[in-house]
């Protein structure tokens, strides 16, 4: 018998997906725009996020047997189609560069200070190379597992933190205009939504499907209730003016922790899930890239497709190296220029694809 | 299978935690710091909580502990020059407590706060206090037979004399920092001073001795206007203070009686504050709910007459009101809202606040009308139900 995804397997990918981008980007760029009203932009978001989702969804019913680098080469037809495949791939790889920076930073700034961040990447690569040799059976294996470690971790954090929450600190509320808190939902939604369509390169008929529609919605409702209350306690915590002066506000929050009154300075331990998060989506970010190059050129030796799988994580982190010179260079960049290279690629293109679907379907 | 021994292989060398790893015997380990403020250049002050003779068999309650001082034009600068005479790399991921001079705190906080703030191997949880009459440095030289570090003694006697007298108050970095970037409200900071002789205090002989040649004292209250130390409040504000911002957790009120004091204890209290708009005119509200019990009675009261009990409460009400006043005044002379009025307004009435945000601590609150609603209630009366005057 030919071992499938569980549905739940593919949830804890999308929960592990859209937290990903939580510590490093989201929490940073939502609270300060739309400060002690970033809950809602976070509640919008997940309103809104449900129209992407839709539309991944329907895609992957699409031709179930086909990945979505298969697809688009029907839809667009062949040479559209692998050019609409490159832009994509393009915008992946660039986000997988951005998410390996972004761990590499979290931890050259926070734990290992003096450890060079090649040194770090190096590490976390190695791992990525591993789990790139795999199938995605067991990416997806793997996901699950460092789900409910993650979620174990995060549990407990909330218990140690939801004592020192004081809602004072998240008024007045709407005192910001209506314009921050839906721009702070877009981004929300740019950042840690839209890159879901990632997973539409896992073939429908890899998974089993029962009921996946409605498992993947509640997954992606409940990875959105959890950054929900990340940001609502990060904000009624610490307050908007402090939650925005620092660089990793999730992981200083989490220095807050204390359980049982003895348990305390765990935030190295705690915050490890968010490494889990980033290393998987690297992971599926460069999944996606193989299986384009393996799907598109299809001709070529084996071997040399299989060369690709130590290539590419390596050019992910010489690339991260020289990519931003500082976390202020990275803040501008995923700040303003992220937003349209991600809406205009991984916004658009699904979108396009799903209108393509829907009228070859009438 | 090669390719898996290859990658064991690699993440041997790779994930072994040797690289850039430090040796706890080549750390010094920082306990507590102190900023003075010496020819317009900072002075900080480290104490090293490891030294060379925590390694060797020390007596019990001998000094660990060393100071390292540095001084620069900035905190960068000083701790510089401390790394400069320390022989050892400083972390300061163990700070539990910064102790800042009233001249240090006079020139504004904002200015050494930055630092510790961008730190990333400190981890910002620390508790602050001013020195009052004494030099920052002093209060980490003195010694106590109770603690083994004068870090751990400073802390412990800002816990005590918060949970049993609800004079200090244990103020986190974080905590202080948000204060001073809201609006409508200004911080307040505990302060220590050292009684005795600072010299002697800080010698590790006068732990053998029954009197201890030098004490801290936990002080009164340093009151700010945004980051910079105006003054010290007395005793009496204090109380005063903390009775209006709630952080009252134990107390005694003495009251006259006889030429002699009756005694209580404060229990519990709750205090709430609101601010009511009546046309353009703007009223703050102060309610307190205390429960007292009663602690001592040096004099010839009947204490089952509900009569006299209902007198005795309405001396506290006046007692505490007194406090308030006091409390309310002193924040009025020197223009700054400690109280959060301002924040009320600005959190809850926020569309008004722009009229007030420009002039509040200047103008609207020195000119606030306050009303207070005091609330006592005696819930027991100790162990006696008479005064032992009465029966003698």
């Amino acid at each position: 018998m030919i071992e499938k995804i569980t549905s739940s397997q593919l949830g804890s990918i999308i929960y592990l997906m859209i937290l990903s981008n939580c510590i490093g980007t989201t929490t940073n760029t939502v609270l300060t725009i739309a400060r002690q009203d970033s809950w809602l932009s976070i509640i919008l978001a997940l309103i809104i996020g449900f129209i992407p989702l839709i539309i991944i969804l329907s895609i992957m019913n699409y031709k179930p047997e086909l990945n979505i680098i298969e697809k688009n080469q029907i839809l667009f037809g062949k040479i559209l189609g692998n050019i609409i495949n490159a832009i994509v791939v393009i915008t992946v790889f660039l986000l997988a560069i951005i998410a390996l920076w972004d761990l590499t930073n979290f931890i050259s700034s926070q734990y290992l200070y003096y450890t060079p961040p090649f040194l770090i990447g190096i590490c976390f690569i190695i791992t990525i190379i591993y789990l790139l040799y795999k199938d995605i059976i067991i990416i997806a294996r793997t996901c699950f597992i460092l789900f409910i470690i993650g979620f174990f971790l995060y549990f407990l954090g909330f218990f140690g933190l939801i004592w020192q929450i004081d809602l004072n600190r998240i008024k007045p509320f709407l005192e910001i205009s209506f314009t921050n808190i839906g721009y702070g939902a877009i981004l929300t939604i740019i950042y840690n939504i839209i890159p879901l369509y990632i997973i539409t390169i896992i073939p429908k008929s890899k998974i089993n499907y029962r009921r996946l529609n409605l498992s993947c919605l509640l997954w992606y409702f409940f990875s959105l209730m959890i950054l929900f209350i990340i940001v609502f306690l990060i904000e009624s915590i610490f307050g908007p003016n402090l939650a925005i002066l620092y660089q990793y506000s999730p992981f200083h929050l989490i220095k807050n922790i204390s359980l049982f009154g003895f348990i305390n300075r765990v935030e190295k331990t705690f915050s490890l899930r968010w490494i889990f998060y980033l290393v998987i989506f690297i992971t599926m970010c460069l999944y996606f890239i193989l299986e384009y190059f393996q799907t598109t050129f299809k001709k070529y030796p084996k071997k040399i497709l299989k060369s690709l799988i130590l290539i590419l994580p390596l050019l992910t982190l010489f690339f991260s190296e020289i990519i931003f010179q500082n976390n202020l260079d990275k803040e501008d960049f995923t700040m303003n220029y992220l937003p349209i290279i991600s809406i205009s690629t991984l916004g658009l293109v699904p979108f396009i694809t799903w209108i393509i679907i829907k009228l070859n379907k009438k | 299978m090669k390719t898996k021994i290859l990658f064991i292989i690699l993440a041997v060398f790779f994930i072994s935690g040797c690289s850039a790893y430090n040796e706890l015997d080549d750390l010094s380990i920082c306990t507590a710091m102190a900023i003075d403020l010496e020819d317009n250049n900072y002075k900080v002050t480290y104490m090293i909580a490891n030294s060379k003779k925590s390694n060797a068999s020390s007596k019990e309650g001998e000094a660990k502990t060393i100071l390292y001082d540095g001084i620069g034009k900035n905190l960068s600068e000083a701790i510089d020059n401390i790394a400069l005479i320390s022989p050892k790399a400083l972390y300061i991921g163990h700070l539990s407590i910064i102790v800042i001079s009233e001249e240090v705190a006079k020139k504004g906080m904002i200015n050494i706060m930055d630092y510790l703030l961008r730190n990333s191997q400190s981890r910002k949880k620390f508790d602050l206090v001013l020195s009052q009459n004494n030099k920052a440095r002093d209060t980490l030289q003195i010694l106590s037979p109770l603690e083994s570090f004068p870090s751990r003694n400073i802390l412990s006697n800002l816990k005590s004399s918060n949970l049993y007298q609800s004079i200090s108050l244990k103020v986190q970095y974080n905590d202080f920092l948000e204060v001073i970037l809201d609006k409508g409200i200004n911080p307040v900071l505990s302060s220590i001073s050292v009684i005795g002789d600072i010299e002697e205090g800080g010698k590790s002989d006068s732990l053998d001795q029954t009197v201890i040649p030098a004490n801290l004292i936990v002080n009164s209250l340093g009151i700010f206007k945004k980051d910079k130390l105006l003054k010290f409040s007395n005793f009496d504000e204090t109380i005063g203070i903390n009775f209006i911002n709630n952080k009252i957790k134990k107390s005694i009120i003495s009251i006259p009686c006889d030429n002699n004091y009756i005694v209580f204890e404060v229990i519990k209290s709750l205090t709430k504050k609101d601010i009511n708009f009546n046309k353009d005119k703007i009223t703050g509200k102060i309610s307190i709910n205390t429960s007292l019990s009663i602690g001592e009675v040096n004099c010839k009261i009947n204490l089952e007459d509900i009569k006299v009990v209902e007198d005795l409460k309405l001396k506290v009400k006046q007692k505490i009101e007194d406090l308030v006043d006091k409390a309310i005044k002193i924040a009025k002379d020197n223009q700054t809202d400690i109280f959060g009025f301002g924040s009320i307004i600005y959190k809850n009435y926020n569309n008004k606040w722009s009229k007030y945000e420009k002039n509040w601590d200047n103008f609207y609150f020195p000119n606030l009308n306050i009303l207070k609603n005091i609330n006592v209630k005696i819930i027991n009366s100790g162990s006696l139900k008479r005064s032992l005057k009465e029966v003698e």
